[in-house]
């Protein structure tokens, strides 16, 4: 990349999905309150929430614009949360490392957003949330890693209670993007 | 018959609804296909042409990366303050490749302004190499 102090702002849509109770919400407030804000009682998210932050990558003079959308996981919201999705960017899928069966979902999660978004298979990054509960985990560190690498998609550890990580998931989305703007600009300045 | 897509014959571009300095909406003007304008995220993105004084348009040739859904829009007024569709297009998915397009407009409309709106694209980012806009004075 270009050192050259050239400073461009980036816009992504971002959607967050995965069970619900996984801690979608809470990670999403808590990056974007910079960790101040942690929701202590449950509010289903009923549809979508939206949040908009934007964050620097890292040596790179890309900005990204992050446009969060935080989807609902109840199963009986999918149909409406999945209207959210068109023109999607970038994918966070999180699971609960205390609840097996939320892990066990992505598989689900990810057929159905490669199924309401067809143009493209998304990038994204696979969250494990709550990994502060230790003495409580069941779905260990290499299950997640390994069904993130199976689906080319980016692997965090993160607890949005404990403030561990929570910015991770979306340094990572930005730079992906980013990425994917530096390429498309290869590709066009080759044709 | 002229080519107002060109800064050679008067035209500038008034706005962009996003800027990469690098790669300026005014690639789009300068008569150098391998120059481009590139959109920075999301959909809809805009650009407006000012022309020197009315023109009419006759035929807009656009060659381009990754635009779907292309909207026309044209403004008679002095001010870009009121703007009314000419043409809408949706242009093949070419996977990255150039996209080349000619349509001609219907009625020859007059025009002061022109503002195109990409509306949707096939990839996260579109561009747009050269605006060919084929037209006579008005």
């Amino acid at each position: 990349m270009s050192s050259a102090n050239f400073g461009v702002l980036l816009r992504c849509k971002v959607i967050v999905v995965g069970d619900a109770g996984v801690g979608k919400s809470a990670i999403v407030q808590m990056f974007h309150s910079k960790g101040s804000h942690y929701p202590r009682q449950y509010n289903m998210t009923t549809g979508c929430d939206f949040v908009m932050k934007e964050i620097k990558v890292p040596e790179s003079d890309y900005t990204v614009e992050l446009h969060i959308y935080d989807c609902a996981g109840q199963s009986v919201f999918k149909d409406l949360t999945s209207q959210y999705w068109k023109n999607s960017n970038i994918v966070i899928f999180v699971y609960d490392v205390t609840k097996p069966e939320s892990f066990q979902n992505l598989g689900e999660w990810l057929d159905l957003v490669r199924k309401k978004c067809p143009e493209k298979v998304l990038p994204g990054v696979v969250v494990a949330n709550k990994v502060d509960l230790e003495d409580r985990v069941k779905v260990h560190t290499t299950e997640g890693a390994e069904f993130a690498r199976n689906n080319s998609l980016e692997f965090c550890q993160i607890s949005a209670f404990r403030d561990i990580n929570v910015e991770s998931p979306f340094s990572a989305a930005a730079k992906l993007y980013s990425q994917a703007y530096q390429n498309k600009l290869e590709t066009l300045n080759g044709i | 018959m002229a080519d107002f897509g060109l800064a050679s014959n008067g035209t500038t571009v008034m706005f962009s609804s996003c800027v990469d300095d690098r790669y300026p909406p005014e690639n789009i003007i300068d008569g150098n296909d391998s120059t481009f304008w590139i959109t920075t995220g999301l959909y809809p993105q805009q650009f407006i042409l000012q022309f020197d004084g009315d023109i009419k348009i006759d035929r807009i040739k656009t060659i381009t990366t990754d635009v779907r859904k292309l909207k026309l829009e044209r403004c008679t007024e002095k001010a870009p303050t009121s703007f009314e569709e000419i043409h809408q297009v949706e242009l093949a998915h070419k996977g990255g490749r150039v996209q080349v397009e000619s349509s001609q407009i219907s009625g020859s409309p007059t025009a002061s302004f022109l503002r195109v709106t990409i509306e949707s694209g096939w990839d996260d980012f579109a561009a747009v190499r050269r605006f060919t806009i084929e037209g006579s004075k008005a």
